[in-house]
């Protein structure tokens, strides 16, 4: 109400009307009086007219000025139960776009006052109880994991985590594994120090999945970590390993795949094989060339690699196959080299 | 007997209802008391007796319907309404302890109903066929059901959008959006539910300068809900401090600085998706365009809404009594408000206002050349129309009579009680003049 707002009407009482001011008035007042003036004042006014699918921005925008100003505990306690509740009713009415936007609202780039700090962590610690997590992994199951749930699932962290890692555990997971392990991943975007710390775990398939869920997450920081378990006793775990690590690095992790054909693990190894393969760097070709030149990877192995090699088909590989094919005095795994590259020179050929 | 001493009645009875029923000192008791045998006297100074019927959703004195005294004392109709009073009879003399008996009984504190004495009711109920039956204005309508969403507010201690939203939707229906009906309907007042009432005149006024700057019918929706609950913040929180004679103490100026973020929550615990701009104006209306104003916001400029409501609450406001200053005429109002167009106010939106106003707004009381007090009933656009409401002899007129106001010289304006005539009363009579055209 203006009524006690001084700027309004109570400290411009009695004011004094100087010769510009009245001007200014009579020249509005005149305008007014010519009648349609304003045609270009309306268009500005409705240029500015919000889309009505800027509600939920404003309600968002509302909220973060509030928990700016407020610096009373109780008030400031009654925000965050709107938060909460905010968040909540979008992830039962499956909307979560609007439930990933409330949630930011509070947890990024945050605008509260430092001594609030505690509370806001116990309402966040909170909002994961009550089966709101089970709510919102299975909601988003049967929506079919819809691309607008990942920022959403990015940004719960921890407390998501949590409850996606029991839900690994136990016997009767309320969604597929492979959800879980994807809906890790996605909780891994924000701050994937939360997946990193859980490869500690001493149970193998948790550090498997999480290994799984790091290579999702994309976020290359994790790698230090990653790189800590690549000699995990568990030869699973170090398949998911080095998975996630060549995901990560992308081309640049061709000489850990590489390092991975001496894993003792035949599972490691056709894993690395596999990935090779499906790798585009350049440094793939040199990289088998010199793996199988050396001479002390299995025959069967050597013969993979020179197919996965073959499968490239450029100017390159036929060099490096014919290499290969002019050896002499070949035996054991230089001979199954040899022998192979020369049948893909053949069918290279043909 | 004058409609305006049937509207002191009922003020005062109010008032001493009010005290009564808030257990108030025995010193405001017996001055509310005082006052409502005073008004009581006057009303019944000419005739011998005053009768006040309840029909329907109106008020009416003896055959005649009091529309704008139905409107601002609202809350006074639904109680009696609910007391099944259908007319209070008001003898001469009519003795203290009888108009406290009354009081008592409205304010709910007794449960006796006088029968005998010098005020009695529901003696003379009358048949629909000895009144003079006019329809009650929508816009009259709507405005009653938006008092009571906002009580229900009060009430309940929580918001419910849906009924507030409704409320907009009568309105609409009602025409809100027609300049010249809602600013003179938006001259009612009420000095007991002040929150309530310049709620509701700042939503009529939004919702017009809204339809007037080209709107569209639900954007005008959005804005009339955010309007109408633009001082929610208020309602939940502290009514007394507004009924506090003389100016603000420093707690409780500390307390209605508050109100902006009281709402804004409140409306935001309750909001659905598609109202949230409801919360961002309850918050924002008291930053001004240049940044500044409570609550601090860092600077920045309020939301389009905002701005429009911030105009439409300076100028309800200014013109509205308020126990530490008096009310303004509309014409000064818009100068006070241009004083602050660029920096309290969107100079834009300002100009647009007062273009859909005119010089002197709907509800203006003008004495022009010929002695003639004028009510404003069509301005803007370069037109100014009204009615003739008393004639240079200085009698009130029954039927008042239309008036082009092109070519006449207005002398001044004049404040309601120095014309002898509530603008909103009016509010029936000005339709039939010509509406305004856009």
């Amino acid at each position: 109400m203006a009524g006690t707002n001084g700027s309004a009407d109570v400290d411009t009482l009695g004011i004094e009307w100087h010769d510009e001011q009245l001007q200014r008035v009579r020249a509005v007042f005149e305008s007014v009086d010519t009648g349609g003036a304003d045609a270009v004042v309306r268009e500005r006014v409705l240029a500015e007219m919000p889309d009505s699918d800027e509600g939920l921005l404003l309600g968002i925008s509302a909220l973060r000025d509030l928990l700016r100003v407020e610096h009373r505990p109780e008030r400031f306690r009654r925000l965050l139960r709107i938060w909460s509740g905010k968040v909540t009713a979008g992830v039962r009415s499956r909307q979560f776009e609007a439930a990933g936007m409330w949630l930011r609202a509070l947890v990024e780039a945050p605008v509260f006052p430092e001594e609030f700090s505690h509370l806001v962590a116990g309402m966040r610690r909170d909002l994961a109880r009550d089966g709101l997590l089970e709510e919102l992994v299975t909601g988003v199951v049967e929506e079919g994991s819809p691309p607008e749930a990942a920022p959403l699932l990015a940004t719960w962290g921890e407390p998501l985590v949590e409850f996606l890692i029991s839900q690994i555990v136990t016997d009767h997971p309320l969604v597929n594994r492979r959800h879980i392990v994807d809906f890790l991943g996605m909780a891994g975007r924000g701050d994937v120090r939360h997946l990193t710390a859980r490869l500690a775990d001493p149970r193998w398939f948790v550090v498997r999945n999480v290994a799984t869920a790091i290579g999702k997450a994309g976020r290359a920081t994790a790698l230090p970590a990653l790189e800590a378990v690549a000699d995990h006793e568990d030869e699973r775990v170090r398949v998911e390993v080095l998975r996630a690590v060549s995901a990560l690095k992308g081309d640049d992790g061709t000489p850990d795949i590489l390092a991975a054909l001496d894993d003792p693990s035949p599972k490691v190894r056709q894993a690395a094989v596999s990935l090779l393969r499906a790798s585009p760097s350049e440094d793939v070709v040199p990289g088998v060339v010199a793996v199988v030149d050396r001479g002390d990877v299995s025959a069967d192995d050597a013969r993979r690699l020179v197919d996965v090699i073959t499968e490239r088909r450029d100017a390159s590989v036929r060099e490096a196959l014919e290499g290969l094919a002019d050896r002499r005095f070949a035996i054991g795994t230089t001979k199954a080299v040899r022998d192979q590259a020369r049948r893909a020179l053949e069918g290279w050929s043909e | 007997m004058s409609e305006l001493f049937a509207k002191d009645f009922l003020r005062a009875l109010s008032h001493a209802a009010q005290r009564l029923a808030a257990s108030d000192s025995d010193v405001g008791v017996s001055d509310a008391l005082s006052a409502l045998e005073d008004a009581a006297e006057v009303l019944v100074a000419g005739p011998d007796e005053a009768v006040l019927s309840i029909v329907g959703d109106a008020f009416y004195l003896g055959r005649k319907m009091m529309a704008h005294a139905s409107t601002e004392f609202d809350s006074l109709l639904v109680a009696l309404k609910e007391l099944k009073i259908d007319s209070i009879t008001v003898l001469r003399s009519p003795t203290r302890s009888d108009l406290a008996d009354l009081a008592a009984l409205v304010g709910r504190v007794s449960d006796d109903l006088p029968v005998e004495g010098t005020v009695r009711l529901n003696e003379r109920a009358l048949r629909t066929s000895d009144l003079e039956i006019q329809p009650l204005h929508d816009l009259r309508r709507s405005y009653s059901f938006s008092l009571d969403a906002l009580r229900d507010v009060s009430r309940g201690g929580s918001l419910h959008l849906e009924g507030v939203m409704e409320a907009v939707d009568e309105f609409l229906d009602g025409g809100a959006a027609d300049p010249s009906s809602s600013m003179l309907l938006a001259t009612v007042q009420n000095h007991d539910e002040v929150t309530y009432y310049h709620s509701v005149n700042v939503c009529l006024l939004s919702m017009a300068l809204g339809r007037f700057s080209g709107f569209e019918r639900d954007q005008v929706r959005m804005l009339g809900l955010s309007a109408l609950l633009h001082d929610v913040g208020r309602v939940v929180v502290d009514e007394a401090a507004l009924r506090n004679p003389g100016r603000l103490s420093n707690e409780d100026w500390a307390q209605v600085r508050l109100h902006p973020q009281e709402g804004a929550a409140t409306i935001m615990a309750a909001s659905g998706h598609g109202q949230e701009a409801a919360a961002v104006v309850a918050l924002e209306h008291h930053v001004r365009f240049d940044g500044g104003g409570y609550p601090d916001l860092g600077g920045k400029t309020p939301h389009l809404f905002s701005r429009m409501v911030a105009v439409a609450d300076a100028y309800d406001a200014i013109t509205s009594f308020r126990p530490y200053r008096p009310a303004r005429t509309p014409n000064e109002a818009l100068r006070i408000l241009l004083e602050g167009a660029g920096t309290a106010y969107d100079p834009d939106l300002l100009r647009l206002f007062i273009q859909m106003t005119g010089e002197y707004p709907p509800g203006s009381l003008l004495l022009v050349d010929g002695g003639e007090v004028v009510l404003v009933t069509h301005a803007g656009e370069g037109t100014l129309r009204g009615l003739i409401v008393r004639s240079s002899e200085g009698e009130v007129l029954e039927e008042p009579e239309p008036i082009d106001l092109a070519g006449v010289t207005i002398q001044s304006q004049l404040m309601s009680e120095e014309a002898g005539v509530d603008p909103g009363s009016l509010l029936e009579s000005a339709e039939h003049v010509e509406p305004l055209e856009r």
